[in-house]
């Protein structure tokens, strides 16, 4: 019997009677982070990385939850379990399961790149491996982080020369604070949507961040100008983003390495800044755990799974309910 | 090269048409002629005849890329545009000095009648030393079929702005069939009169989509 199996409800570990991040009402959930496809609703018990305890509060509303340090080891059942940095967004955990030798890690997402407000990612041995593969192809290989911060200060000046307000949007849990922490306030004033404002505010006591200021119906299009403002992309084309006045759109995702996903956007500027590992990032933590068999859960799960089997691991895909980052914009709050 | 990719992210950047005027008119104010001139054919859908099949060119980027030649095939069908995935593949990070627009035309038109193996070690060595964007434009034009919402009208206002010469009467001197290899840009532009001489039996490369 496998340590960890895939069943209706999630990832599941018979030994100790626990879900992995399950997609399902269950007694005793243990949760990766703290996205809406991974920490969902309706289970009795969550366990999670302290970091997520206020992001899950906030997200699900009255929930029984126990935070965990990284790599602070539990036991349920025999098995014993641990969190590890998984580098993705703040509070971000790969899970380890270990029981009678055996090791087991679930990645939920990750990436190798260094955020500036994530736990960076550590490499967890282990022998099976079950890992996302939202950018499992070759085509994707992110550029450095900082050039793109960089682009985007610029993008915003350009902006401000022209009085024209800089609407910048991203996802509202990781990508948007990721952005705020890069932003240069000596630009001008950081102004923000409320869903952004309130998960920026459940992580400032965990994240220094540069100030920013909720739009509220008495904000005027004229303080607005030159100024930036923070939001969920949903928010492209809404009679909120309307209200703005004139705004030149930045839009920041890993989706938006390809020029006809650029063009779909309709965005003014795309930026292509992900919270997923690239193709060599996901090939490097795979080969840094040491791993003889890898499960691919989301994304490009076949492409990479047959590469993998070609390069020497036991590599299969598994179904699972878990988003890749355009649908998680789709169903942006 | 380089200024002329960064025209084409540019106008590939931007929906609005002010914009794109306003990156073309700029262009062709600030390329040296022998540049814009190429820039005006290839915005005009005169390309030079392709060099390569595109077979050819799969082939090397899966040997370049030392990648399975399924996998690049997935990836090409995935992004959806050969030049693009070529582009993509590549990681390169490209270096100071790229060949101008005229040269590197010059030399993909000069390739034509050259054996495959003198192709391929051209090819390559463009691949490895431009820059991601340079990349891309050098593998369009070499693949034809550059698609960038930049009609032939909005690109003779741009040129009218530039060159202040009227818009209709540019479009008619763009009209029919002109090489940059026999014509300058003075003379296909400003003073027409002499680009009727220039329409020799000169062997053509150029195509009109
Ligand atoms: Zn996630």
């Amino acid at each position: 019997m496998p340590l960890l199996e895939f069943t209706s409800k999630g990832i599941y570990c018979k030994q100790a009677d626990v879900y992995l991040d399950p997609w399902r009402g269950v007694d005793k959930a243990l949760i990766s982070h703290g996205h809406s496809d991974h920490a969902r609703w309706g289970s009795k018990r969550y366990i999670t990385h302290h970091t997520n305890v206020p992001i899950l509060q906030h997200r699900l509303g009255k929930v029984v939850v126990t935070g965990k340090k990284y790599k602070e080891t539990f036991r349920i059942n025999g098995v014993q379990f641990s969190f590890h940095p998984a580098g993705h967004v703040p509070g971000s955990s790969q899970i380890r399961a270990e029981y009678k030798g055996e090791v087991w890690v679930f990645t939920g997402d990750y990436k190798t790149q260094l955020d500036g407000i994530s736990t960076p990612y550590e490499p967890v041995h282990c022998h099976t491996f079950i890992t996302e593969s939202t950018f499992g192809l070759p085509v994707f290989r992110w550029e450095d982080p900082t050039k793109i911060h960089q682009q985007i200060n610029q993008w915003w000046a350009a902006n401000q020369a022209e009085q024209t307000c800089s609407l910048l949007m991203g996802y509202s849990l990781g990508k948007v604070q990721r952005l705020l922490k890069h932003l240069d306030p000596s630009i001008g004033k950081i102004y923000t949507h409320g869903a952004t404002e309130q998960m920026t505010e459940v992580l400032r006591p965990f994240i220094d961040f540069p100030k920013t200021e909720l739009i509220t119906p008495a904000t005027s299009k004229k303080v607005l100008e030159g100024n930036l403002v923070l939001a969920p992309p949903a928010v492209m084309g809404s009679a909120w983003m309307k209200k703005l006045g004139r705004v030149s759109t930045g839009y920041a995702s890993g989706w938006m390495a390809f020029r006809g996903a650029r063009r779909r956007r309709a965005v003014d500027r795309a930026f292509v800044l992900s919270d997923h590992a690239d193709w060599e990032g996901l090939l490097s933590a795979i080969k840094a755990t040491g791993c003889e068999n890898v499960i691919t859960t989301h994304g490009y799960t076949e492409l990479f799974a047959q590469y993998l089997n070609e390069h020497g691991w036991n590599a299969r895909t598994q179904k699972t309910q878990y988003a890749s980052e355009t649908e998680e914009i789709l169903s942006a709050e | 090269m380089r200024r002329f990719a960064a025209l084409i992210e540019t106008l590939d950047g931007t929906n609005k048409t002010t914009k794109k005027v306003a990156a073309l008119t700029q262009y062709f104010k600030e390329a040296p002629k022998v540049d814009a001139l190429w820039a005006v054919a290839l915005l005009s859908h005169r390309r030079p005849s392709r060099p390569v099949t595109t077979t050819l060119m799969r082939t090397w980027a899966a040997e370049l890329t030392k990648l399975p030649e399924w996998l690049f095939e997935e990836s090409y069908h995935i992004v959806g545009d050969l030049a693009e995935t070529i582009a993509l593949l590549v990681q390169k990070e490209g270096t100071a000095s790229p060949p101008s627009l005229k040269d590197c035309i010059e030399e993909i038109i000069a390739l034509k009648p050259k054996t495959e193996e003198e192709k391929k070690r051209y090819i390559l060595h463009q691949w490895k030393t431009l820059s991601h964007l340079e990349r891309f434009v050098f593998n369009k034009i070499l693949t034809g079929g550059f698609r960038i919402g930049v009609s032939q009208k909005l690109m003779t206002r741009a040129l009218s702005k530039a060159v202040r010469v009227d818009e209709t009467i540019l479009a008619h001197r763009l009209m029919g069939q002109w090489s940059p290899q026999t014509t300058t840009f003075d003379q296909l532009l400003l003073h027409p009169i002499l680009k009727i001489k220039f329409l020799s039996p000169i062997p053509f490369f150029w195509h009109t989509l």
